[in-house]
Protein backbone atom coordinates (compact mmCIF):
# COMPACT_ATOMS: atom_id res chain seq x y z
CA UNK A 1 0.00 0.00 0.00
CA UNK A 2 1.06 3.60 -0.69
CA UNK A 3 1.26 4.79 2.76
CA UNK A 4 3.55 1.72 3.98
CA UNK A 5 7.03 2.36 3.83
CA UNK A 6 9.33 -0.61 2.25
CA UNK A 7 10.21 -2.63 4.30
CA UNK A 8 13.94 -1.57 5.66
CA UNK A 9 16.54 -3.12 4.65
CA UNK A 10 18.06 -5.80 6.79
CA UNK A 11 21.21 -5.41 8.95
CA UNK A 12 23.98 -6.97 7.22
CA UNK A 13 24.82 -10.72 8.50
CA UNK A 14 26.97 -10.72 11.44
CA UNK A 15 29.37 -14.23 11.21
CA UNK A 16 29.82 -15.96 14.32
CA UNK A 17 31.70 -13.87 16.99
CA UNK A 18 33.76 -17.11 17.86
CA UNK A 19 34.24 -18.52 14.41
CA UNK A 20 37.15 -20.53 13.67
CA UNK A 21 39.13 -22.08 10.68
CA UNK A 22 37.62 -25.43 10.47
CA UNK A 23 39.55 -27.99 11.26
CA UNK A 24 40.99 -29.95 9.15
CA UNK A 25 41.56 -33.76 9.19
CA UNK A 26 45.28 -33.66 8.93
CA UNK A 27 47.44 -30.84 10.93
CA UNK A 28 47.56 -28.31 7.83
CA UNK A 29 48.18 -24.25 7.73
CA UNK A 30 45.25 -22.48 7.81
CA UNK A 31 43.83 -20.91 5.10
CA UNK A 32 42.64 -17.50 6.89
CA UNK A 33 44.87 -16.75 10.05
CA UNK A 34 43.13 -16.46 13.15
CA UNK A 35 43.68 -12.76 13.99
CA UNK A 36 42.27 -11.94 10.84
CA UNK A 37 38.45 -13.48 11.72
CA UNK A 38 38.67 -11.61 14.98
CA UNK A 39 39.08 -8.30 12.78
CA UNK A 40 36.46 -9.23 10.45
CA UNK A 41 34.02 -10.05 13.39
CA UNK A 42 35.04 -6.80 14.55
CA UNK A 43 34.22 -5.26 11.76
CA UNK A 44 30.63 -7.04 11.33
CA UNK A 45 30.10 -5.81 15.21
CA UNK A 46 30.43 -2.37 14.39
CA UNK A 47 28.45 -2.44 10.94
CA UNK A 48 25.64 -3.60 13.07
CA UNK A 49 25.62 -1.02 16.08
CA UNK A 50 25.79 1.50 12.76
CA UNK A 51 23.32 0.50 11.58
CA UNK A 52 20.90 -0.06 14.74
CA UNK A 53 22.02 3.27 15.75
CA UNK A 54 21.36 5.08 12.40
CA UNK A 55 24.92 5.59 11.44
CA UNK A 56 25.60 6.33 7.39
CA UNK A 57 26.48 2.67 6.47
CA UNK A 58 23.07 1.58 6.49
CA UNK A 59 20.10 3.55 4.42
CA UNK A 60 17.36 4.60 6.35
CA UNK A 61 13.80 3.74 5.00
CA UNK A 62 12.70 6.63 2.07
CA UNK A 63 9.62 8.24 2.81
CA UNK A 64 6.22 7.35 0.62
CA UNK A 65 3.46 9.64 0.64
CA UNK A 66 0.35 8.35 0.10
CA UNK A 67 -1.50 9.27 -3.61
CA UNK A 68 -4.61 10.12 -4.07
CA UNK A 69 -6.42 9.86 -7.26
CA UNK A 70 -8.98 12.66 -8.16
CA UNK A 71 -11.53 11.68 -10.97
CA UNK A 72 -11.04 14.18 -14.31
CA UNK A 73 -14.22 13.56 -15.86
CA UNK A 74 -18.23 13.45 -14.88
CA UNK A 75 -17.90 9.97 -14.37
CA UNK A 76 -14.98 7.36 -13.38
CA UNK A 77 -15.54 3.46 -14.76
CA UNK A 78 -13.82 0.95 -11.82
CA UNK A 79 -12.82 -1.97 -12.69
CA UNK A 80 -12.76 -5.50 -11.09
CA UNK A 81 -9.15 -6.28 -12.60
CA UNK A 82 -7.06 -3.72 -14.88
CA UNK A 83 -9.25 -4.00 -18.00
CA UNK A 84 -11.76 -6.59 -16.69
CA UNK A 85 -15.58 -6.17 -16.18
CA UNK A 86 -16.48 -2.43 -14.80
CA UNK A 87 -17.77 -2.84 -11.20
CA UNK A 88 -18.90 0.95 -10.22
CA UNK A 89 -19.54 4.04 -12.23
CA UNK A 90 -18.61 7.08 -9.85
CA UNK A 91 -19.89 10.10 -10.80
CA UNK A 92 -17.62 13.29 -10.15
CA UNK A 93 -18.86 15.33 -8.41
CA UNK A 94 -20.02 13.06 -6.04
CA UNK A 95 -24.29 14.19 -5.36
CA UNK A 96 -23.75 11.45 -2.33
CA UNK A 97 -21.34 13.00 -0.85
CA UNK A 98 -21.86 17.12 -0.91
CA UNK A 99 -20.73 17.01 -4.50
CA UNK A 100 -17.26 16.82 -3.44
CA UNK A 101 -14.47 15.85 -6.26
CA UNK A 102 -14.20 11.67 -6.52
CA UNK A 103 -11.44 11.68 -4.37
CA UNK A 104 -9.89 7.78 -3.96
CA UNK A 105 -6.84 6.38 -1.82
CA UNK A 106 -4.01 4.53 -4.38
CA UNK A 107 -3.64 1.62 -2.94
CA UNK A 108 -1.26 0.39 -6.13
CA UNK A 109 0.33 1.60 -8.78
CA UNK A 110 0.57 -0.55 -11.48
CA UNK A 111 1.73 2.45 -14.26
CA UNK A 112 -1.58 2.68 -16.65
CA UNK A 113 -3.82 1.20 -14.04
CA UNK A 114 -4.36 1.91 -10.07
CA UNK A 115 -5.66 0.09 -7.57
CA UNK A 116 -7.72 2.22 -5.62
CA UNK A 117 -9.44 1.77 -2.23
CA UNK A 118 -13.58 2.31 -2.61
CA UNK A 119 -16.20 4.63 -0.46
CA UNK A 120 -18.52 2.48 -0.98
CA UNK A 121 -20.36 -0.16 1.60
CA UNK A 122 -19.52 -2.42 3.19
CA UNK A 123 -16.04 -1.16 3.46
CA UNK A 124 -12.94 -2.89 2.30
CA UNK A 125 -13.80 -3.22 -1.29
CA UNK A 126 -10.96 -2.11 -4.12
CA UNK A 127 -11.43 -1.63 -7.54
CA UNK A 128 -8.74 -0.27 -10.68
CA UNK A 129 -8.73 2.63 -12.29
CA UNK A 130 -6.93 4.08 -15.81
CA UNK A 131 -4.22 6.38 -14.51
CA UNK A 132 -5.68 8.11 -17.83
CA UNK A 133 -8.81 9.23 -16.23
CA UNK A 134 -7.13 10.84 -12.70
CA UNK A 135 -5.10 13.05 -11.50
CA UNK A 136 -2.97 11.84 -9.30
CA UNK A 137 -1.34 13.88 -5.66
CA UNK A 138 0.70 13.36 -3.65
CA UNK A 139 -0.02 13.60 0.41
CA UNK A 140 2.13 13.50 2.64
CA UNK A 141 0.31 13.45 5.90
CA UNK A 142 -1.66 10.24 7.59
CA UNK A 143 -4.39 9.81 10.73
CA UNK A 144 -4.21 6.69 12.51
CA UNK A 145 -6.61 6.34 15.07
CA UNK A 146 -5.83 4.20 18.38
CA UNK A 147 -9.24 3.17 19.46
CA UNK A 148 -7.69 0.89 22.65
CA UNK A 149 -5.54 4.38 23.66
CA UNK A 150 -8.64 6.59 22.63
CA UNK A 151 -6.06 8.61 20.58
CA UNK A 152 -5.92 10.06 17.19
CA UNK A 153 -2.80 10.87 15.52
CA UNK A 154 -1.64 13.05 12.53
CA UNK A 155 1.79 12.25 10.91
CA UNK A 156 3.33 13.99 8.58
CA UNK A 157 5.84 12.07 6.91
CA UNK A 158 5.87 9.27 9.55
CA UNK A 159 6.57 11.96 12.39
CA UNK A 160 4.20 12.46 14.87
CA UNK A 161 3.02 15.92 14.90
CA UNK A 162 0.14 15.90 17.49
CA UNK A 163 -1.77 13.40 19.57
CA UNK A 164 -5.90 14.36 20.31
CA UNK A 165 -7.50 12.09 22.85
CA UNK A 166 -11.02 11.10 21.11
CA UNK A 167 -14.23 8.80 21.68
CA UNK A 168 -14.71 5.91 19.89
CA UNK A 169 -17.60 3.50 19.25
CA UNK A 170 -19.32 1.21 21.55
CA UNK A 171 -19.36 -2.11 21.75
CA UNK A 172 -22.94 -2.36 20.14
CA UNK A 173 -22.08 0.44 17.66
CA UNK A 174 -17.90 0.35 17.60
CA UNK A 175 -16.02 2.09 15.09
CA UNK A 176 -14.83 0.17 12.60
CA UNK A 177 -11.16 -0.66 11.92
CA UNK A 178 -9.78 -0.33 8.78
CA UNK A 179 -7.66 2.13 6.38
CA UNK A 180 -9.84 4.91 4.86
CA UNK A 181 -9.47 8.21 3.57
CA UNK A 182 -11.04 11.87 3.73
CA UNK A 183 -13.67 11.98 1.61
CA UNK A 184 -15.81 15.44 2.65
CA UNK A 185 -14.99 18.41 5.56
CA UNK A 186 -18.45 20.31 6.64
CA UNK A 187 -18.86 23.21 8.65
CA UNK A 188 -22.07 22.45 10.94
CA UNK A 189 -24.52 25.30 11.11
CA UNK A 190 -24.39 24.93 15.08
CA UNK A 191 -20.62 24.92 15.82
CA UNK A 192 -21.96 23.76 19.80
CA UNK A 193 -24.11 21.30 18.33
CA UNK A 194 -23.50 17.43 18.53
CA UNK A 195 -20.97 17.14 15.47
CA UNK A 196 -19.30 20.51 16.63
CA UNK A 197 -17.53 23.31 14.36
CA UNK A 198 -15.98 20.57 12.16
CA UNK A 199 -16.69 17.02 11.17
CA UNK A 200 -14.86 14.99 8.46
CA UNK A 201 -16.25 12.46 6.01
CA UNK A 202 -14.53 9.37 5.98
CA UNK A 203 -14.85 6.71 3.32
CA UNK A 204 -15.89 4.25 5.43
CA UNK A 205 -19.03 2.92 7.13
CA UNK A 206 -20.62 1.59 9.86
CA UNK A 207 -20.62 -2.07 10.17
CA UNK A 208 -23.73 -2.24 11.73
CA UNK A 209 -25.60 1.32 11.13
CA UNK A 210 -26.74 1.55 7.84
CA UNK A 211 -29.32 4.42 8.33
CA UNK A 212 -28.15 6.92 11.08
CA UNK A 213 -29.83 10.07 11.30
CA UNK A 214 -30.80 10.54 7.39
CA UNK A 215 -27.59 9.27 6.31
CA UNK A 216 -26.21 6.23 5.15
CA UNK A 217 -23.78 5.01 8.29
CA UNK A 218 -20.94 7.00 7.04
CA UNK A 219 -18.19 7.57 9.54
CA UNK A 220 -16.59 10.94 10.73
CA UNK A 221 -14.50 12.79 12.80
CA UNK A 222 -15.55 15.81 14.46
CA UNK A 223 -16.40 17.77 17.64
CA UNK A 224 -19.19 17.08 19.82
CA UNK A 225 -21.02 18.59 22.64
CA UNK A 226 -20.30 15.77 25.49
CA UNK A 227 -16.99 16.53 26.42
CA UNK A 228 -16.60 13.78 28.94
CA UNK A 229 -17.26 11.10 26.84
CA UNK A 230 -13.61 12.03 25.35
CA UNK A 231 -11.48 9.02 26.24
CA UNK A 232 -14.18 6.80 26.57
CA UNK A 233 -16.10 3.77 24.18
CA UNK A 234 -19.17 6.31 23.72
CA UNK A 235 -20.35 6.54 20.22
CA UNK A 236 -22.27 5.23 17.40
CA UNK A 237 -19.39 4.57 15.30
CA UNK A 238 -17.56 8.13 14.68
CA UNK A 239 -14.64 9.71 16.04
CA UNK A 240 -15.46 12.28 18.57
CA UNK A 241 -12.87 15.39 19.88
CA UNK A 242 -13.08 17.77 22.07
CA UNK A 243 -14.30 21.03 19.67
CA UNK A 244 -11.39 22.65 20.95
CA UNK A 245 -9.44 19.66 19.67
CA UNK A 246 -11.02 19.40 15.86
CA UNK A 247 -10.63 22.71 15.46
CA UNK A 248 -6.73 22.34 16.26
CA UNK A 249 -6.60 19.77 13.73
CA UNK A 250 -8.84 21.79 11.34
CA UNK A 251 -6.47 25.10 11.24
CA UNK A 252 -3.21 23.32 12.15
CA UNK A 253 -2.66 20.55 9.65
CA UNK A 254 -5.18 21.90 6.94
CA UNK A 255 -5.53 17.75 5.93
CA UNK A 256 -6.35 17.17 2.12
CA UNK A 257 -9.02 15.20 0.96
CA UNK A 258 -7.64 11.52 0.25
CA UNK A 259 -5.94 11.91 3.62
CA UNK A 260 -4.98 8.26 4.69
CA UNK A 261 -7.09 7.63 7.97
CA UNK A 262 -6.14 4.35 9.95
CA UNK A 263 -8.45 2.99 12.18
CA UNK A 264 -6.18 0.30 14.55
CA UNK A 265 -7.08 -1.50 17.29
CA UNK B 1 -9.61 -2.96 -23.42
CA UNK B 2 -11.43 -5.49 -24.98
CA UNK B 3 -15.07 -5.84 -24.06
CA UNK B 4 -17.51 -7.75 -25.73
CA UNK B 5 -20.59 -6.29 -25.50
CA UNK B 6 -22.96 -9.52 -24.30
CA UNK B 7 -26.51 -10.35 -26.84
CA UNK B 8 -29.40 -9.21 -24.82
CA UNK B 9 -32.34 -11.61 -24.11
CA UNK B 10 -33.88 -12.76 -27.22
CA UNK B 11 -30.94 -11.44 -29.44
CA UNK B 12 -30.86 -12.75 -32.51
CA UNK B 13 -28.15 -14.30 -34.60
CA UNK B 14 -29.91 -12.98 -37.92
CA UNK B 15 -27.45 -10.51 -39.62
CA UNK B 16 -29.34 -7.31 -40.01
CA UNK B 17 -28.48 -4.03 -41.82
CA UNK B 18 -26.58 -1.18 -40.73
CA UNK B 19 -28.96 1.12 -39.66
CA UNK B 20 -28.47 4.90 -40.54
CA UNK B 21 -27.79 6.76 -37.13
CA UNK B 22 -30.59 9.03 -37.35
CA UNK B 23 -32.60 5.69 -37.57
CA UNK B 24 -31.41 5.38 -34.14
CA UNK B 25 -31.75 8.55 -33.14
CA UNK B 26 -35.51 8.13 -34.29
CA UNK B 27 -35.90 4.95 -32.87
CA UNK B 28 -34.42 6.01 -29.20
CA UNK B 29 -36.81 9.22 -28.73
CA UNK B 30 -39.72 8.66 -26.12
CA UNK B 31 -42.43 8.71 -28.77
CA UNK B 32 -41.11 6.57 -30.78
CA UNK B 33 -40.17 4.17 -28.83
CA UNK B 34 -43.90 4.19 -27.58
CA UNK B 35 -45.28 3.50 -30.60
CA UNK B 36 -43.19 0.55 -30.69
CA UNK B 37 -39.87 1.22 -32.33
CA UNK B 38 -38.12 -1.35 -33.99
CA UNK B 39 -34.94 -2.10 -33.04
CA UNK B 40 -34.10 -3.58 -35.97
CA UNK B 41 -34.12 -1.84 -39.01
CA UNK B 42 -34.19 -4.37 -41.51
CA UNK B 43 -38.11 -5.91 -41.05
CA UNK B 44 -37.32 -8.79 -43.14
CA UNK B 45 -34.06 -9.75 -40.69
CA UNK B 46 -36.65 -9.64 -37.45
CA UNK B 47 -39.65 -11.27 -39.15
CA UNK B 48 -37.68 -13.99 -40.04
CA UNK B 49 -36.25 -14.81 -36.63
CA UNK B 50 -37.64 -17.54 -34.09
CA UNK B 51 -36.03 -14.91 -31.30
CA UNK B 52 -39.02 -12.89 -29.41
CA UNK B 53 -40.13 -9.91 -31.70
CA UNK B 54 -37.97 -6.84 -31.89
CA UNK B 55 -39.97 -4.12 -30.81
CA UNK B 56 -39.07 -2.48 -27.65
CA UNK B 57 -41.67 -0.01 -25.90
CA UNK B 58 -41.09 2.17 -23.24
CA UNK B 59 -42.67 -0.19 -19.71
CA UNK B 60 -43.31 0.83 -16.27
CA UNK B 61 -41.23 -2.62 -16.10
CA UNK B 62 -37.65 -2.53 -17.13
CA UNK B 63 -37.17 -6.18 -16.67
CA UNK B 64 -40.02 -6.74 -18.52
CA UNK B 65 -39.33 -4.04 -21.26
CA UNK B 66 -35.76 -5.63 -21.52
CA UNK B 67 -37.40 -9.31 -22.12
CA UNK B 68 -39.04 -7.97 -25.27
CA UNK B 69 -36.03 -6.59 -26.84
CA UNK B 70 -33.66 -8.35 -29.97
CA UNK B 71 -30.60 -5.69 -30.45
CA UNK B 72 -29.14 -4.80 -27.09
CA UNK B 73 -28.88 -0.87 -27.97
CA UNK B 74 -32.71 -1.40 -28.29
CA UNK B 75 -32.10 -2.04 -24.16
CA UNK B 76 -32.32 1.88 -24.11
CA UNK B 77 -34.93 2.10 -25.02
CA UNK B 78 -36.62 0.59 -21.78
CA UNK B 79 -34.82 3.63 -19.76
CA UNK B 80 -35.67 7.36 -19.42
CA UNK B 81 -34.17 9.92 -18.03
CA UNK B 82 -35.32 11.71 -14.64
CA UNK B 83 -35.95 14.51 -16.81
CA UNK B 84 -38.46 12.41 -18.91
CA UNK B 85 -37.22 11.48 -22.41
CA UNK B 86 -34.46 8.77 -23.31
CA UNK B 87 -30.90 10.47 -22.06
CA UNK B 88 -29.36 8.46 -25.44
CA UNK B 89 -31.39 10.76 -27.42
CA UNK B 90 -29.12 13.66 -26.73
CA UNK B 91 -25.99 11.87 -26.71
CA UNK B 92 -26.48 10.19 -30.32
CA UNK B 93 -28.13 13.69 -31.49
CA UNK B 94 -24.57 15.25 -30.37
CA UNK B 95 -22.55 12.86 -32.06
CA UNK B 96 -24.95 13.42 -34.89
CA UNK B 97 -23.71 16.94 -34.52
CA UNK B 98 -20.76 16.59 -34.30
CA UNK B 99 -20.39 14.33 -37.46
CA UNK B 100 -22.42 17.33 -39.42
CA UNK B 101 -19.95 19.66 -41.30
CA UNK B 102 -20.92 22.65 -39.22
CA UNK B 103 -21.13 20.53 -35.39
CA UNK B 104 -17.49 20.81 -34.77
CA UNK B 105 -15.92 23.73 -34.42
CA UNK B 106 -11.77 23.03 -34.43
CA UNK B 107 -12.66 19.64 -35.46
CA UNK B 108 -11.63 18.06 -38.79
CA UNK B 109 -14.79 16.94 -40.32
CA UNK B 110 -13.40 13.44 -41.82
CA UNK B 111 -12.76 11.89 -38.71
CA UNK B 112 -16.29 12.61 -37.66
CA UNK B 113 -17.65 11.21 -40.50
CA UNK B 114 -15.99 8.10 -40.17
CA UNK B 115 -16.14 7.59 -36.54
CA UNK B 116 -20.22 7.55 -37.38
CA UNK B 117 -19.71 5.43 -40.30
CA UNK B 118 -18.05 3.18 -37.63
CA UNK B 119 -20.18 3.14 -35.06
CA UNK B 120 -23.22 2.85 -36.78
CA UNK B 121 -21.83 -0.33 -38.75
CA UNK B 122 -20.26 -2.13 -35.92
CA UNK B 123 -24.03 -1.25 -33.76
CA UNK B 124 -25.98 -3.23 -36.56
CA UNK B 125 -24.43 -6.26 -35.67
CA UNK B 126 -26.26 -8.53 -33.13
CA UNK B 127 -25.35 -8.12 -30.70
CA UNK B 128 -22.72 -5.47 -31.23
CA UNK B 129 -19.05 -6.47 -31.12
CA UNK B 130 -17.82 -3.52 -27.84
CA UNK B 131 -13.81 -4.48 -29.30
CA UNK B 132 -15.13 -3.09 -32.78
CA UNK B 133 -16.55 -0.17 -31.21
CA UNK B 134 -13.96 0.55 -29.30
CA UNK B 135 -11.71 0.53 -32.63
CA UNK B 136 -13.98 2.88 -34.14
CA UNK B 137 -13.02 5.42 -31.09
CA UNK B 138 -9.31 4.39 -31.21
CA UNK B 139 -9.36 5.37 -34.76
CA UNK B 140 -10.94 8.59 -34.58
CA UNK B 141 -8.57 9.19 -32.01
CA UNK B 142 -5.94 8.56 -33.48
CA UNK B 143 -6.84 10.38 -36.44
CA UNK B 144 -7.47 13.88 -34.78
CA UNK B 145 -4.53 13.67 -31.85
CA UNK B 146 -1.72 11.41 -32.64
CA UNK B 147 -2.66 9.11 -29.76
CA UNK B 148 -5.01 6.03 -29.62
CA UNK B 149 -7.07 6.23 -26.00
CA UNK B 150 -6.84 9.59 -26.16
CA UNK B 151 -7.50 11.21 -23.04
CA UNK B 152 -10.87 12.54 -24.50
CA UNK B 153 -12.43 9.68 -25.42
CA UNK B 154 -11.54 6.72 -23.18
CA UNK B 155 -13.92 8.28 -20.00
CA UNK B 156 -16.75 8.10 -22.87
CA UNK B 157 -16.03 4.81 -24.28
CA UNK B 158 -15.15 2.83 -21.21
CA UNK B 159 -18.41 4.57 -19.21
CA UNK B 160 -20.43 3.49 -22.33
CA UNK B 161 -19.00 0.07 -22.54
CA UNK B 162 -19.27 -0.20 -18.90
CA UNK B 163 -22.99 0.99 -18.14
CA UNK B 164 -24.19 -1.17 -21.09
CA UNK B 165 -22.53 -4.24 -19.61
CA UNK B 166 -24.27 -3.47 -16.36
CA UNK B 167 -27.31 -2.79 -18.08
CA UNK B 168 -27.42 -6.71 -19.66
CA UNK B 169 -25.52 -8.46 -17.31
CA UNK B 170 -27.32 -6.97 -13.99
CA UNK B 171 -30.47 -5.26 -15.58
CA UNK B 172 -28.97 -2.29 -13.46
CA UNK B 173 -29.75 0.98 -15.56
CA UNK B 174 -28.42 3.24 -12.99
CA UNK B 175 -24.97 3.00 -14.08
CA UNK B 176 -25.83 3.68 -17.45
CA UNK B 177 -28.40 6.49 -16.66
CA UNK B 178 -25.72 8.20 -14.89
CA UNK B 179 -23.33 7.73 -17.24
CA UNK B 180 -25.01 9.22 -19.97
CA UNK B 181 -26.74 12.36 -18.16
CA UNK B 182 -22.95 13.16 -17.54
CA UNK B 183 -21.93 12.26 -21.09
CA UNK B 184 -23.71 14.93 -22.47
CA UNK B 185 -21.77 17.31 -21.29
CA UNK B 186 -18.45 15.29 -21.96
CA UNK B 187 -19.68 15.20 -25.57
CA UNK B 188 -20.50 19.12 -25.16
CA UNK B 189 -16.68 19.59 -24.45
CA UNK B 190 -15.52 16.78 -26.98
CA UNK B 191 -13.99 19.64 -29.40
CA UNK B 192 -12.23 22.19 -27.05
CA UNK B 193 -10.75 18.78 -25.52
CA UNK B 194 -9.40 16.96 -28.51
CA UNK B 195 -7.95 20.57 -29.41
CA UNK B 196 -6.39 21.30 -26.30
CA UNK B 197 -8.66 23.99 -25.20
CA UNK B 198 -9.46 21.89 -22.16
CA UNK B 199 -8.74 23.93 -19.05
CA UNK B 200 -8.10 20.76 -16.94
CA UNK B 201 -4.85 19.64 -16.05
CA UNK B 202 -3.11 16.72 -17.47
CA UNK B 203 -4.47 13.39 -16.28
CA UNK B 204 -1.11 11.85 -15.98
CA UNK B 205 0.17 15.00 -14.01
CA UNK B 206 1.26 14.10 -10.44
CA UNK B 207 0.66 17.16 -8.26
CA UNK B 208 1.77 17.35 -4.67
CA UNK B 209 -0.45 18.52 -1.84
CA UNK B 210 0.22 18.45 1.51
CA UNK B 211 2.96 19.79 1.63
CA UNK B 212 2.17 23.32 2.98
CA UNK B 213 0.90 22.18 6.20
CA UNK B 214 0.52 25.58 7.83
CA UNK B 215 -3.00 26.94 7.87
CA UNK B 216 -2.49 30.06 5.91
CA UNK B 217 0.32 28.91 4.48
CA UNK B 218 0.06 29.18 0.38
CA UNK B 219 -2.33 26.51 -1.68
CA UNK B 220 -3.34 25.59 -4.90
CA UNK B 221 -6.96 27.24 -6.01
CA UNK B 222 -6.89 24.98 -7.94
CA UNK B 223 -6.02 21.76 -5.93
CA UNK B 224 -9.31 19.16 -5.94
CA UNK B 225 -7.86 17.54 -3.09
CA UNK B 226 -7.90 20.95 -1.01
CA UNK B 227 -10.71 20.26 1.84
CA UNK B 228 -12.99 23.41 1.39
CA UNK B 229 -15.43 23.28 4.16
CA UNK B 230 -18.97 22.77 3.19
CA UNK B 231 -21.50 24.67 5.50
CA UNK B 232 -23.85 21.52 5.88
CA UNK B 233 -25.53 19.65 8.89
CA UNK B 234 -23.53 15.92 8.94
CA UNK B 235 -25.64 12.80 8.88
CA UNK B 236 -22.35 10.43 10.27
CA UNK B 237 -23.10 8.31 12.73
CA UNK B 238 -22.49 10.38 15.13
Amino acid sequence: MAIQNPPRKPAPKMPESNAKPPRRPQQRRPLVPGWLWTVIALLAIGVAIAGVTGGSSTKKAAFVPATVAVAHYSTLPVYATPGGAVTHTLANPDPTNYNQPQVLLVLHNAGDWLQVSLPIAPNGQTGWVRASQVTQHANDYRVDVLRAEHQLRVYRQNVLQKTYPIAVGTADTPTPGGVYFLKVLLQPPNPAGAYGPYAYGLSGYSSVLTNFDGGNGVIGIHGTDQPQVVGHDASHGCIRLNDADITDLHNRFDLKLGTPVRILA
Amino acid sequence: MAVAIPAAAGSSDSAATAPDLGTVTSQLTPDASETSASATPDPSASASSAAPSASASSSADPAACLSTIANPLAALTCLSSSAGGNPLTGVISQITSLAGSGGAPGLPTAPLQDLAACVQTNLAAVPPDGTKLEGCFSTFGEAVTGAPQAKCLDPLLDGAIGAIQSLLLQQDPAALEAFLLGAQGTITNLASCLTGAATSPSPTATASTGTTTQSGGATTPTDPTEAVAVAATPTFTG
